[in-house]
C-alpha cells in the first residue's frame, strides 16, 4: 500500500489543486504543503525498507491485463529507494524556488509538476515491464506542457524536439518488452511483463554477430536509455530543452529525469542481458568517456550560464554511465551516489542561475563580472555548488567520482585515463565560469543594479531553497556511509549474481511466483498460442 | 458433331466475355469525364459479374448462381436511381453534369 | 430445403430489425404531419431510445448466447451470429447513437429534411450491421451497398453546396467501382468453391489457394473492393476529399462504422486461411508493403497539412495500416485468436477515438466556406478549458501514448504482430506511430501554447451535443485505456469461435 500511496498521492494533490479557486498564493502554498507532506510519507520508507537484504520489498502486486501477463506490480530495492526519496526531496525544493518563477496560469504549472512527480515515482517503482513503459512515457506529457507553456521563447521547437525523440527511443523498448513477454510464454510457460520473470529468462546469445536476441534486445533497451541519459550522440535533445525550459522544468528534468534512463541500465539491461552486457559494455563506455570530454569541452564554449550547465549534465551522466558499465561493485556504487549528487548539484545551479535571472533578465556570461562583491551570500553558495560539481573532496561529487574511478580503474583501465582528463575539463570550465561571473571588473549587468542601488542578492526564501541542498552537499561528502549501506547489498547482489541474476520478493516465498503461474484462473489456455 | 464440337461454347468463353466487358467498364469509369457514362461504365461491370455468376452456375451446376444474380439487380438498379439522384443534384448546382470541373476545385 | 426460422431467429437478429422500424418513425410521422418536420421527440429521441433499445438485446444476445454457447448458424448459414458480429454491431451501435446526436446541432444538416436523414442514418447502420452479421459474401455485398448508397445520399444532403456534392460523387463513383470489383472477386470464388458462405469456403480454401489461380485472383479483387472501402494504399485517394467535404458527425459516423464492418467482413475472409499457403507467399508480402504504405504515407501526408479535417483523413488511412497488420496476422496463421482480439479491439478503440476526434470539429462548423484550420484552435486552452483537456485525450490516444485507450490498442495489435513474426512490419509501424505524434500535438500546441487569433474567435460556437458526446468519449478513453484488461478478455472469449 505504502507505495501505491507514495506514487499516486501526487494526482490526488493536484485535483485538489485543480478544483480549488484561483488564489495564486494560496495554490502556491497549498502545492508546497502537499509535496512536503509527500517528502514526509516517503520518509516512512526508511522505516519499513530493510537494507539488509537484497530483496524485493513492499511489493504490490494486481493483475492489470490478465490476457498479456501485464500486471500492476510495484516494489522497492536498493537501487531504486534513493531515488525515489531524491524525487520526492527536490520536488518541494523546486516548488518553492520557483515561487516566483511561474507568473502566469499557475495552477496548470502546479498541476504539471506533481503529476510529474507522480510518473517518476512510478518510474522507479514499476517491477513490470509495461507499467515502467507507461510511467516513462507519461512522464513525457507533463514535461511537454512545462517546458512548452512556461518557456522560453523558442520553447516550441524544443519541447517538441524532447518530446519526439524521447519517445523515438522508447517504441524499440515497447517491441522488445512484447518480444520478451513472448519468450516468457514460451520458456516459462505463461505470459508476463513482470521483470521477475524476465530475470529468469534464458536468452540466446552470440557472440560474433550483432543479430543476436540478445544483443538485439540489449541495444533496443539501450537505446531508448541512451537517449533519455542523456548519451552522446543523443543528447542534442537535452541543451534545446534545459535553456528553453523554466527554472523548475530545468530542476526537475535534470534532476530526477535523467536520471530514469541510468536506472533503466541499472535496472533492466545489466540484470536481463548479462552476457550482451560483458560483450558489448565497451560501447556504451566509450559513448560515455566520449560524453564526458565532448560535453565538458563544448561547456567551456559555452556564453550561456544555463547552456553551460546544460552541458556540464552531459558530462556528468557520462561519468554515471562509465560507473554502471564497469559492472564491479565501486563502480555502480559511485554511479548510483553520483546519480544522487548529480540531481542535487545541479538542481542547486539551475535553480541558482534561475534565481539571478529573475532579477536581471540575462544569462549571458558577458554581461556579468564581479557579483561576488555585490551578492555575497548568493555567491558563496554558488562556489559551494560548484565545488560539488567539480568533485572537490569534502563534497558529495567527490565521492562519487572517485568511487566510479577506482569502480573502472579495476574493470577496464583504458578508460580511465580518458575519464579522468574530464575532472580536469570540469573544473576548468566551472572555475572559468565562477570566475567571469562572480569575480573580476564588474560587468554591466551588476553595474545597472548597483547604480539603481537595488539587492541583488538572494532573499530569505530562495535562501532557505538552497539551505537543504547545501547540507545534503556536506553530509553526503563527510558520511557517505549514511547514505550508501541503504542500497549497498542491493547492488552487492546485481554484481555477485550478474550473470544469474534474480530477484526475489521478501518475506514472502509464496510470492516468489509470478502472479500468473500460481492461479489457475489466470493461466492463459492451450488454445491461445 | 464437328462443327458442333468445335463451336462448343464453354465456361471459359464466357468468362472471357465477361471479362472483356468488366473491363470495358473499369475503362469507361475512369476514363470518362461524363456522369452518366461513368454510370453506365459502373452498370456494366455489375452485368459483367452477372454473367460470370451464371456462368460458373451452369457450369458447375450449382443453383445458386442466379440467385445472386437476382440480387445483384436489385442493387444496381438501387445504384443507379442513387446515382441518377446525384446527377440532378450536381446538375442543379453546376449546370453541366461533368466532372472536369471538380478537378478544378480542389486546392 | 426450405429453410425455417423461428422466433429465436428474430431475437438474434433484433438489434438490426429494430433499427429499421425506429428508422421509419421519422418518416412516417412526417407524411402523417403533412410534411413539415415532426418535433424532435418523433425524429431524433424515438431513435436514439431505439438504439438503446437495440444495445440491450445485443448485450443480451453476447451475454446469453455467445459467452454460454457456440456460435449459431441461422438462415441456413447465410447469418452467423458470433462475438465478432456482436461486437461490431455494439461498435456500429455507439457510432450511430453519438452521430445522431452530433447531427442535431451540426450547421451542415438540411432542417427541412431531418426526418429523411435520420432515416438514411439508421438505414445505414443497418446496413452496415448485415456486414457485421454475415457468413454470407452476397450478404456482405448487400450490407455494404446498403450502408454506402445511404452515406452517398447523406453526404449530398447536406446545406453546404459547393464540397459536399464534389464528395458525394467521388464517393458514389470510386465507391460504386469498389462494389463492382469486390462483386467480380466474388464471382471467382463462387466459380471455384462452389459457394459463397465463409465456413463453407474454409473447407476448401488452403487447397484450392494452392492449386487454383482463379481463385486467388477473386481473393485478390475482393481485397481491393474492400480496400477500397476501408482507404488501405493504394486506393486510399478518394478519404481526405470525401472526408473533408462530407459535415463532421457524418465523417465520423463514415469513417468508424463503414471501416469497422468492413474490417470485421476482412477479418472473415481472412480467416478462410487461404493466405497461408505458399503460393500466396507473394500477396502476402505485397499486403505486407501496403500497410506500411498506408502507416508511412498516411502519416507523412498529414504532416503537411493544415487543414484539421484532411489531417484527420489522413490518419486514418495509416490507423487502417495498422488494422491490416493486425488482419495478415489472422490470415497467416491458422489459430490467431490474439491477431483477431487485437484487430476488434483496435477498432474498437478507433471508433470512439474518431467519433470524439470528429465531433468536436464541428464546433467549428458554422459556415458554408469554413475551413477548419490548426489556427482556429489557438488558444483554446484558456477559453474552453474543460473541451481543450478533452482534445487533447483524444490527440494523445490517437498518437498512442500510454496510458490512454490508444497506446493500448496500438500494444495488442504489435504484440500479434510479433507472435506471429512480423519484424520488419512492426517495426515500421512503431516509427510511423512516432511521427504521427508530431502532426497529434500540434492541435495541443495550438491550444495551449498560442495566442488566441481574433478573426478565428467568432467561428466558434459551444454546443451541447458535442460536448457530450466529446465528455463521454473522453472518459470512455481514459477509463478503458487504464482498465483494458476486463475487455479485451471479453473481445478475446468471443472471437475464439472465429477458429
Amino acid at each position: 500500500m505504502l507505495l501505491s500511496l507514495i506514487t499516486f498521492l501526487p494526482v490526488v494533490f493536484a485535483l485538489m489543486i485543480w478544483f480549488s479557486g484561483s488564489n495564486e498564493k494560496a495554490l502556491k502554498q497549498m502545492a508546497i504543503a502537499f509535496t512536503l507532506i509527500e517528502f514526509a510519507l516517503s520518509l516512512l520508507l526508511f522505516r519499513y525498507y530493510d537494507p539488509s537484504v537484497a530483496t524485493l520489498q513492499l511489493v504490490e502486486q494486481h493483475t492489470w491485463v490478465s490476457q498479456m501477463g501485464v500486471s500492476y506490480f510495484m516494489g522497492l530495492d536498493g537501487i531504486s529507494f534513493w531515488l525515489v526519496i531524491l524525487t520526492t526531496f527536490l520536488t518541494p525544493i523546486t516548488l518553492l524556488g520557483s515561487w516566483t518563477a511561474v507568473k502566469s496560469k499557475t495552477k496548470g504549472f502546479l498541476v504539471c509538476m506533481l503529476l510529474l512527480e507522480t510518473s517518476m515515482i512510478g518510474t522507479f517503482l514499476a517491477m513490470d515491464a509495461i507499467l515502467f513503459y507507461v510511467f516513462f512515457e507519461v512522464s513525457l506529457i507533463p514535461m511537454y506542457f512545462l517546458v512548452g507553456i512556461w518557456g522560453g521563447a523558442n520553447r516550441l521547437y524544443a519541447t517538441m524536439k524532447f518530446f519526439i525523440y524521447t519517445m523515438f527511443g522508447s517504441v524499440f523498448m515497447l517491441l522488445a518488452i512484447i518480444f520478451m513477454m513472448f519468450m516468457a510464454q514460451s520458456q516459462l510457460g505463461f505470459m508476463s511483463a513482470s521483470l521477475l520473470d524476465f530475470y529468469k529468462l534464458e536468452i540466446p546469445f552470440v557472440a560474433e554477430t550483432f543479430f543476436s536476441t540478445q544483443t538485439l534486445l540489449f541495444f533496443a533497451f539501450s537505446l531508448a536509455f541512451a537517449i533519455k541519459v542523456p548519451t552522446f550522440p543523443f543528447h542534442t535533445w537535452l541543451p534545446d530543452a534545459h535553456v528553453q525550459a523554466p527554472t523548475p522544468g530545468s530542476v526537475i528534468l535534470a534532476g530526477v529525469m535523467l536520471k530514469m534512463g541510468t536506472y533503466g541500465f541499472l535496472r533492466f539491461v545489466i540484470p536481463m542481458f548479462p552476457q550482451a552486457t560483458e560483450h558489448w559494455a565497451w560501447v556504451l563506455l566509450a559513448l560515455a568517456v566520449v560524453g564526458i570530454i565532448y560535453g565538458a569541452l563544448v561547456a567551456m564554449v559555452q556564453t550561456d550560464m544555463k547552456k553551460l550547465v546544460a552541458y556540464s549534465s552531459v558530462s556528468h551522466m557520462g561519468y554515471v554511465l562509465l560507473g554502471l558499465f564497469a559492472l564491479n561493485t565501486l563502480g555502480i556504487t559511485g554511479a548510483i551516489y553520483q546519480m544522487l549528487n548529480h540531481g542535487i548539484s545541479t538542481g542547486a545551479l539551475f535553480l541558482l542561475v534561475g534565481m539571478v535571472y529573475e532579477r536581471t533578465h540575462t544569462r549571458e556570461i558577458s554581461n556579468y563580472g564581479g557579483l561576488a562583491g555585490y551578492a555575497p551570500i548568493f555567491s558563496i553558495l554558488f562556489v559551494i555548488v560548484t565545488m560539488s560539481s567539480i568533485a572537490v573532496p569534502m563534497t558529495n561529487g567527490f565521492i562519487g567520482e572517485f568511487l566510479i574511478l577506482q569502480g573502472t580503474f579495476l574493470a577496464k583501465k583504458e578508460f580511465v585515463f580518458f575519464a579522468v582528463t574530464g575532472v580536469v575539463l570540469a573544473a576548468a570550465y566551472m572555475l572559468w565560469m565562477v570566475k567571469r561571473v562572480f569575480f573580476g571588473k564588474m560587468g554591466k549587468v551588476v553595474q545597472e543594479f548597483k547604480d539603481k542601488n537595488e539587492s541583488l542578492d538572494i532573499n530569505a526564501r530562495e535562501f532557505a531553497v538552497m539551505l537543504p541542498l547545501i547540507i545534503m552537499i556536506f553530509w553526503m561528502g563527510l558520511f557517505p556511509g549514511t547514505i550508501l549501506k541503504w542500497s549497498d547489498t542491493s547492488v552487492k547482489h546485481l554484481v555477485n549474481n550478474i550473470s544469474k541474476y534474480e530477484l526475489v520478493i521478501h518475506k514472502n516465498s509464496e510470492a516468489n511466483k509470478s502472479l500468473y503461474s500460481k492461479n489457475d484462473k489466470l493461466n492463459i489456455k492451450e488454445k491461445i498460442n | 458433331m464437328q462443327v458442333n464440337d468445335m463451336l462448343a461454347v464453354g465456361l471459359n468463353h464466357y468468362l472471357f466475355l465477361s471479362a472483356i466487358i468488366f473491363s470495358i467498364g473499369i475503362l469507361t469509369v475512369l476514363l470518362r469525364k461524363n456522369l452518366i457514362v461513368i454510370l453506365m461504365g459502373i452498370e456494366l461491370m455489375l452485368n459483367a459479374v452477372n454473367l460470370s455468376f451464371i456462368a460458373f452456375s451452369h457450369f458447375s451446376n450449382n443453383a445458386n448462381g442466379p440467385v445472386i444474380v437476382f440480387f445483384v439487380m436489385t442493387l444496381a438498379a438501387a445504384e443507379a436511381g442513387v446515382g441518377l439522384a446525384l446527377m440532378v443534384t450536381i446538375f442543379k448546382r453546376f449546370k453541366v453534369v461533368d466532372i472536369s470541373i471538380f478537378e478544378k476545385l480542389k486546392n | 430445403m426450405l429453410s425455417t426460422f423461428t422466433t429465436m431467429d428474430l431475437y438474434l437478429l433484433s438489434p438490426m430489425i429494430l433499427l429499421f422500424i425506429f428508422s421509419l418513425v421519422p418518416v412516417f410521422t412526417k407524411v402523417l404531419n403533412k410534411n413539415n418536420e415532426p418535433s424532435d421527440m418523433m425524429s431524433l429521441y424515438l431513435p436514439l431510445i431505439g438504439i438503446v433499445f437495440a444495445f440491450i438485446a445485443t448485450c443480451g444476445i453476447i451475454l446469453i448466447k455467445i459467452v454460454n454457447g457456440a456460435p449459431k448458424l441461422i438462415f441456413s448459414g447465410s447469418i452467423m451470429v458470433d462475438g465478432l458480429a456482436m461486437w461490431s454491431v455494439i461498435i456500429v451501435l455507439f457510432i450511430t447513437f453519438f452521430a445522431l446526436v452530433l447531427i442535431k446541432e451540426s450547421s451542415f444538416t438540411p432542417k427541412h429534411l431531418f426526418s429523411e436523414y435520420v432515416m438514411l442514418m439508421l438505414n445505414a447502420a443497418v446496413g452496415m450491421m448485415v456486414v457485421a452479421y454475415s457468413n454470407d459474401f452476397i450478404l456482405t455485398f448487400i450490407g455494404i451497398e446498403m450502408a454506402s448508397l445511404c452515406l452517398y445520399m447523406l453526404i449530398a444532403m447536406s446545406e453546404e453546396t459547393r464540397l459536399s456534392k464534389e464528395a458525394a460523387i467521388k464517393y458514389f463513383v470510386l465507391g460504386s467501382l469498389a462494389s463492382a470489383i469486390l462483386l467480380y472477386g466474388i464471382a471467382f470464388i463462387f466459380g471455384t468453391t462452389g459457394t459463397t458462405q465463409f465456413a463453407e469456403i474454409t473447407e476448401t480454401a488452403a487447397t484450392l489457394a494452392s492449386t487454383s489461380r482463379l481463385f486467388l485472383v477473386g481473393c485478390v479483387l475482393v481485397f481491393v473492393g474492400l480496400g477500397f472501402k476501408v482507404s488501405i494504399f493504394p486506393f486510399h485517394f478518394w478519404t481526405p476529399d470525401v472526408y473533408q467535404g462530407s459535415s463532421s458527425p457524418l465523417t465520423a459516423f463514415m469513417a468508424a462504422g463503414i471501416k469497422a464492418v468492413c474490417f470485421a467482413a476482412l477479418l472473415r475472409f481472412f480467416a478462410t486461411g487461404f493466405l497461408a499457403v505458399d503460393r500466396a507467399s507473394g500477396l502476402v508480402s505485397t499486403i505486407q508493403w501496403l500497410a506500411v504504405m498506408s502507416m508511412m504515407l498516411g502519416n507523412i501526408a498529414a504532416l503537411r497539412q493544415n487543414h484539421l479535417k484532411r489531417i484527420l483523413a489522413y490518419s486514418s488511412i495509416a490507423h487502417s495500416g495498422y488494422l491490416l497488420m493486425g488482419l495478415l496476422v489472422v490470415g497467416l496463421s491458422t489459430n490467431s485468436v490474439l491477431g483477431a482480439s487485437g484487430t476488434l479491439f483496435y477498432l474498437f478503440s478507433y471508433a470512439i477515438m474518431t467519433i470524439g476526434a470528429f465531433g468536436f470539429l464541428s464546433l467549428f462548423e458554422k459556415s458554408e466556406n469554413s475551413m477548419v484550420t490548426v489556427d482556429h484552435l489557438k488558444g483554446l486552452a484558456y477559453r474552453r478549458p474543460y473541451l481543450a483537456l478533452v482534445i487533447s485525450i483524444f490527440m494523445l490516444s490517437l498518437a498512442g501514448i500510454p496510458p490512454l485507450l490508444g497506446f493500448f490498442s496500438k500494444f495488442y495489435i504489435f504484440s500479434a504482430a510479433m507472435k506471429q513474426g512480423l519484424y520488419w512490419l512492426v517495426i515500421w509501424g512503431v516509427v510511423s506511430s512516432v511521427i504521427s505524434v508530431y502532426f497529434y500535438l500540434k492541435p495541443v500546441v495550438y491550444m495551449y501554447m498560442k495566442q488566441e487569433d481574433e478573426a478565428l474567435v467568432g467561428e466558434f460556437k459551444d454546443s451541447a451535443s458535442v460536448s457530450f458526446t466529446v465528455g463521454v468519449s473522453a472518459a470512455l478513453i481514459v477509463i478503458v485505456g487504464l482498465s483494458s484488461g476486463p475487455l479485451y478478455a471479453l473481445i478475446r472469449g468471443s472471437v475464439l469461435s472465429l477458429f
